[in-house]
């Protein structure tokens, strides 16, 4: 089955622009929070400003690039069309936008009604996207394991923000406590169901693409999504029926889930058949190197019997692993799609007999300069070495760790809105003539 | 002139292999045909192809994954040629 894409399938720039745009602005604002708060706010999981700081991640830098990686990712590699993506694009952002800053300015301001606002907003957003993008994939006649298993990551999206907005409702009232035995059941469909899935799953596809690797082998496409969606239902269940055996059993086989794929991935990259310097592999193989640590780290400390610093595993899969990854595909997304609209633009001049109006498209590799993509990898590892030193020593590490993090996103944003401000001045060139 | 016109983009990186089909389509002259090496189902080719006139046929490959032959509509020894190539047996 080819992902058969004529120009027009693809939807305009503006749609996954805004999104991808808008994540490191929260990455940015999770970093002014913490430096608001210093060093105390990493001294407990529960601390209200914590989990501001944790959403605005998982919701504001995390869900927001992936869903508009997704409305890009399915029509190119999956050939589905969808319906006036302008419209979609901005119902579902501009709630993400606005849900994501209430939730996290509920926990920070203590406003009980914002839960509430928080809680309309994401869940509109999230079912909105999750049905119309659910409906397509089904619909879509590629038979490739990305399909599958987008929908797989779109079904455990849809059980994360159900089990979030049920706890956010034991923010709300006084009625009935938050339901804390249900945190690490959201907080598991959040990370393994929903982020490490989608990730996996257009992993497939653009790693032999971009980085010129062989496939992933077939058993690994076939049975991995799948073995970790069990998996993972098994461990929701071991909610209801809580057997000790069967709870540390499971988490062996997800940690096994997260070995497989990283070292998988990196085998891929390290036998990749050309070796110019790029850029998004550095990303990739550093989003592997930290699941890679962040399973042994884990292993030696329940051997061990250590108590890990609370908040090590969550540096080590958001930072280091998902916005890793997710900060490296934007590098080949967004040029892609302005190689991609300017040449259909120059195809539109030359079908017209105007051949001599067209612009020059650059070389996808020179739309974000190498060099500044280099700098932003490297202050980016640099943070997050420091980021995970900090949450085992605080007084020494926090503020270093913070100011490189913010470094870091916003560089990430310069170099975005960069790319997004060359693609608009081509635009209004080309606009001029036709 | 030989008729075949042999293009490997199997170790370049997107957008270069449809880039340099197409380019490469382009300048076929009557009676030719390309033969395009890759190690993947193209991306956007076939629909790229088709706007442009140009028939195509993928099979599997023996020293890539992949191979397209390609020529123009209409272009009967170009066609012919292919045709031949696919029935011979390799290569
Ligand atoms: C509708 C959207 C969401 C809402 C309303 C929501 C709400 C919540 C609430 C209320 C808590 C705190 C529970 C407690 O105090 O025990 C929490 C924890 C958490 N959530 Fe969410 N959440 C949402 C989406 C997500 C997503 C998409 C992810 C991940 C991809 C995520 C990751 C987490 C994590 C990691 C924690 C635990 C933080 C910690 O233990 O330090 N959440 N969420």
């Amino acid at each position: 089955m080819h992902a058969n894409l004529s120009l027009q399938q693809a939807p305009p720039f503006s749609v996954p622009a805004r999104f991808l745009v808008s994540a490191p602005v929260f990455g940015l604002l999770a970093a002014l929070v913490l430096l608001w708060h210093g060093p105390d706010i990493i001294s407990s999981r529960w601390n209200p400003p914590m989990l501001a700081v944790t959403h605005l991640l998982t919701l504001g830098f995390l869900a927001m690039s992936m869903l508009g990686a997704m409305l890009q990712l399915m029509p190119v590699l999956m050939g589905m069309v969808i319906p006036r993506p302008v419209l979609f694009s901005s119902i579902i952002h501009t709630p993400l936008v606005l849900g994501s800053l209430s939730l996290a300015a509920a926990w920070l301001l203590q406003y009980r009604w914002l839960f509430l606002v928080a809680m309309l907003l994401l869940g509109f957003t999230f079912a909105v996207f999750v049905m119309v993008a659910a409906e397509r994939l089904l619909r879509s006649v590629s038979r490739h394991i990305t399909r599958t298993m987008m929908l797989l990551a779109l079904l455990a999206l849809l059980l994360t923000a159900g089990l979030g907005i049920y706890l956010a409702a034991g923010y709300v009232g006084e009625t009935f406590a938050v339901a804390r035995q249900l945190t690490d059941l959201h907080l598991s469909w959040g990370l393994l169901g929903w982020v490490f899935m989608l990730v996996m799953a257009v992993a497939y596809q653009v790693i032999p693409m971009f980085q010129i690797t062989d496939d992933y082998p077939k058993w690994h496409q076939r049975w991995l999504g799948w073995l970790l969606f069990v998996l993972l239902l098994a461990l929701s269940l071991t909610w209801f029926y809580p057997l000790a055996g069967l709870q540390a059993l499971l988490g062996v086989l997800l940690a096994a889930c997260l070995l497989v794929f990283a070292l998988n991935t990196l085998w891929l990259l390290h036998r990749r058949r050309r070796t110019l310097p790029d850029t998004t592999m550095k990303f990739w193989q550093l989003a592997m190197a930290s699941l890679i640590a962040l399973v042994f780290i884990r292993g030696i400390a329940m051997l061990a019997g250590i108590e890990l610093p609370a908040l090590l595993t969550g540096v080590l899969m958001i930072a280091g692993f998902a916005m890793t990854a997710v900060n490296g595909m934007m590098y080949k997304i967004i040029p892609f799609l302005i190689w991609l609209h300017l040449s259909a633009r120059n195809k539109d001049l030359r079908d017209a007999g105007r051949r001599e109006q067209q612009v020059k498209v650059p070389h996808m590799r020179k739309i974000i300069p190498e060099n500044a993509g280099l700098w932003q990898f490297r202050i980016h590892f640099a943070a997050l070495v420091l980021l995970a030193l900090a949450t085992c020593w605080p007084a020494w590490f926090f503020y270093p760790a913070v100011l490189l993090f913010a470094l870091a996103q916003g560089f990430l944003l310069y170099n975005l809105l960069n790319a997004v401000r060359f693609y608009g001045a081509k635009r209004t060139a080309l606009q001029a003539v036709l | 002139m030989t008729a075949e016109v042999l293009l490997d983009v199997s170790d370049l990186e997107p957008p270069e292999p449809l880039v340099q089909t197409l380019e490469a389509a382009e300048q076929l002259t009557p009676g030719q045909y390309l033969r395009m090496l890759h190690r993947r189902d193209p991306c956007m080719l076939f629909g790229n192809l088709d706007e442009r006139g140009f028939s195509y046929q993928q099979r599997e490959g023996t020293s890539t994954a992949v191979e397209v032959f390609i020529w123009r509509q209409g272009d009967a020894e170009a066609e012919s040629r292919v045709r031949q190539v696919l029935s011979d047996g390799r290569p």
